[in-house]
């Protein structure tokens, strides 16, 4: 990571109290939605869609880490919509991209089988933070759901 | 009641699967309902105490294959009567019937699908192919409906696996473990707003015409329920146990 991404992400999650030692040792961090918006003490609400997917990550062994894993004290919160809220993940290391990419794909590709003949698409919600020497990236998406795949396969690409 | 033999295998439980779901084939071709019913009821009865104290002699992965099979039998109950509660040639006539059937295709479809990643051949095809054509029929006939959802939030919640934090244990939800599904169970839930979408996550949120009271000031009110506590597998739990999101 360069010194100056460093200096940003772990100014952000100063803020909210995150040792930034802590945050060293993570390739990929899954935290709540606008979390760069908050400050300590704040609400912080995590949708159960990024912890389950901060946990499949774990499963294929990237080092992930969720709120749980740098000492936020978070809410939860689940929509019984359809749309699909993955939060923010931040990535901080660009070798962790492919499997990320895979893992995410996988997931959501679970998520939009259609569950009735003439159901319209599920939405994505999620912010993608990439800071590391080789590239720094954000992307805010609110959309279907096919086209934030598209997009992220687009960064395994780069 | 079937008693389970005390040399209960795998094997046996595999073939008696398979000959239960022939037989409920074929009574379900000869449209005999009450038979099927009593054929999935005999099924799930003989399996679900051994099942539910894990009492059985098999591996614990086991007990995986077994909960499938159960909710696939449970589907195909389910399946039953849908076809008993639509049998009549004027049932769409008749808002109870309407709404009991959408609900009980609803709890139909959850559970194949869920069953679906191990149970294949000519019955849930069969069922597959019924319950798309009466999800066509829903959709001519009442459109593809509005529906309520509920946004909830929670103070944490504790995996329904291990006990501990949701966020820090490694189980992953929707997964199977030793026979049972991971999910979080929320601590101190509240909910913070209801919306109205044509993409629920839970389609039995429905929101009929003929429930709406249109108002002097032109406000409509409708008395719906706005959640359901349905699982796949509530039919296999103690009611002591909690419900989970």
């Amino acid at each position: 990571m360069s010194i100056q991404a460093d200096a940003i992400e772990c100014g952000l999650l100063g803020k909210l109290g995150v040792d930034s030692d802590a945050v060293q040792k993570y390739q990929v961090l899954c935290l709540p939605q606008a979390v760069e918006y908050l400050r300590e003490g704040s609400d912080l609400v995590d949708s159960t869609e990024s912890i389950t997917l901060s946990k499949l990550l774990k499963q294929e062994n990237i080092a992930c880490a969720n709120s749980y894993d740098l000492g936020l004290d978070t809410k939860l919160t689940e929509l019984r919509g359809l749309d699909i809220y993955v939060g923010c993940i931040w990535i901080r290391d660009h070798a962790a991209v492919p499997a990320v990419v895979a893992i995410l794909s996988r997931f959501l590709g679970d998520k939009i089988q259609e569950w009735r003949k003439g159901s319209k698409k599920s939405q994505v919600h999620a912010e993608l933070k990439i800071t590391d020497e080789k590239i720094s990236a954000e992307i805010e998406f609110n959309g279907d759901t096919e086209a934030f795949l598209k997009v992220i396969k687009g960064l395994k690409d780069e | 009641m079937n008693r389970l033999s005390p040399n209960f295998s795998m094997e046996e439980f595999d073939s008696n699967t398979e000959d239960t779901v022939g037989s409920w084939l074929e009574m379900m071709l000869d449209e005999r309902f009450q038979d099927a019913a009593d054929l999935c009821d005999s099924f799930i009865e003989k399996y679900r105490a051994g099942f539910q104290e894990r009492a059985l002699k098999i591996e614990s992965n086991e007990y995986n294959d077994l909960l499938v099979v159960l909710v696939f039998i449970k589907g195909l109950f389910d399946y039953v009567q849908l076809c008993k509660l639509t049998s009549s040639e004027s049932w769409y006539n008749n808002k109870d019937y309407i709404e009991s059937a959408w609900i009980k295709l609803c709890d139909c479809r959850e559970r194949l699908v869920f069953s679906s990643q191990s149970c294949r051949g000519e019955a849930i095809d069969l069922v597959f192919r019924s319950l798309s054509k009466l999800e066509e029929f829903y959709l001519h006939t009442f459109g593809a409906g509005n529906y309520v959802s509920p946004g909830i939030e929670f103070e944490g919640g504790l995996c329904s696996i291990c006990n501990v934090d949701f966020r820090a244990c490694s189980h992953v939800p929707g997964g199977l473990y030793e026979g049972a599904i991971c999910t979080c169970r929320p601590i101190n839930p509240s909910f913070n707003h209801l919306a109205l979408v044509d993409t629920p996550k839970d389609p039995r949120c429905r929101i009929w015409s003929w429930n709406l009271q249109e108002n002097p000031d032109k406000s409509v009110t409708t008395m719906m329920p706005i959640l359901f506590a349905f699982s796949v597998d509530d039919f296999l739990r103690d009611s002591s146990t909690p419900s989970s999101i």
